[in-house]
């Protein structure tokens, strides 16, 4: 600070006292404006929070909607119930075909070869000459 | 309207609990900022009227970044105090020029006796004026400084300026300020 501002404090310092003590002060009708203001931006987001606080601690009802959409609501379960139909039909009533492959699933089958390289299959002709 | 009951709680705690729909915390904010901000506009402006208009655009400002406000970066005055100031730098461009005041309102009172009060009230008047009449940033440092109060460093912030710049504007505004008012040493008491 310069020698002018260390004279120049003590006499500032009066009136910035004075400033400081006589601050203009909002009056109630500045403090409602400024209130409503505050409660309709506080409405844009109030959705979004009462909808977060819902998920986290709601109701059992609550939670099971959640869970529901997720997993894609009606559309997917029907998807879902004709899936499990077909696969209690094959089990009740497998089609003829499935015979051929089933001793393989089910571990029943005596004997299986399988050639790991086709290419004999083309050479055996040959041999046999 | 009661006083602030969350003084336990930093603004930006506050602002936090606002953003999450807490109407308590709004409430709170609203008592304890409004005065601050509309003090700072006022003494910047000059005007009582405009400082209101800036205080409430700059607490509304508030309440629209508060979802996104990003604790431990900066403090919600200082945030305000460069909004109020940004605020303000627009109004007096529209203005074209800075206004000097021949009359300040003058505000309610009941401190002190009859001439104790009268010279309060002069010595806040003519500061006032002197403060009009200084550029745009160097009443906004000295305004900050010594009637704010704040620390050079958090001006520094709010003015987007180095302390060492905050330093120069502040002494070359109150030497501007001491010859501006030195002229009226005998109706305001100024003792050199």
């Amino acid at each position: 600070m310069t020698d002018a501002g260390k004279n120049d404090a003590p006499a500032l310092g009066a009136f910035f006292a004075a400033a400081k003590a006589r601050a203009p002060q909002p009056d109630t009708a500045l403090f409602a404006r400024v209130m409503a203001d505050a409660d309709a931006v506080q409405a844009g987001f109030a959705p979004a929070s009462a909808a977060t606080s819902e998920a986290r601690g709601g109701t059992l009802r609550a939670r099971l909607d959640l869970i529901w959409h997720a997993l894609g609501g009606w559309p997917s379960m029907a998807g879902l119930s004709a899936a499990t139909v077909a696969g209690i039909w094959l089990g009740v009533s497998p089609p003829t075909a499935l015979g051929t492959v089933a001793p393989l699933l089910t571990g029943r089958a005596e004997t299986v070869v399988i050639d790991a390289e086709p290419v004999t299959a083309y050479l055996l002709p040959e041999e046999a000459m | 309207m009661p006083l602030d009951a969350m003084t336990d709680q930093s603004d930006e705690a506050l602002l936090r609990r606002f953003a999450q729909g807490d109407r308590a915390a709004a409430r709170a904010l609203t008592l304890r900022l409004t005065p601050k901000v509309m003090g700072h506009a006022y003494r910047l402006l000059g005007q009582r009227e405009e400082a209101e208009d800036i205080a409430q655009e700059a607490m509304l400002r508030l309440w629209r970044i508060a979802p996104e406000w990003r604790e431990g970066e900066a403090r919600v005055t200082t945030w305000l105090y460069r909004v109020v100031a940004n605020l303000c730098t627009d109004r007096l461009r529209r203005r074209g020029r800075i206004t000097l005041l021949d009359k300040v309102p003058d505000p309610p009172d009941d401190r002190g006796g009859p001439a104790q009060d009268m010279q309060s009230r002069a010595r806040v008047d003519a500061l006032q004026n002197a403060l009009n009449a200084l550029p745009e940033r160097q009443r906004q440092a000295v305004v900050l400084r010594h009637i704010e109060e704040i620390g050079n460093p958090e001006i520094a912030e709010i003015m987007g300026i180095s302390v060492e710049a905050v330093e120069s504007l502040t002494a070359r505004g109150k030497r501007a300020l001491s010859v501006a008012l030195s002229s009226k040493r005998d109706a305001l008491g100024y003792v050199e």
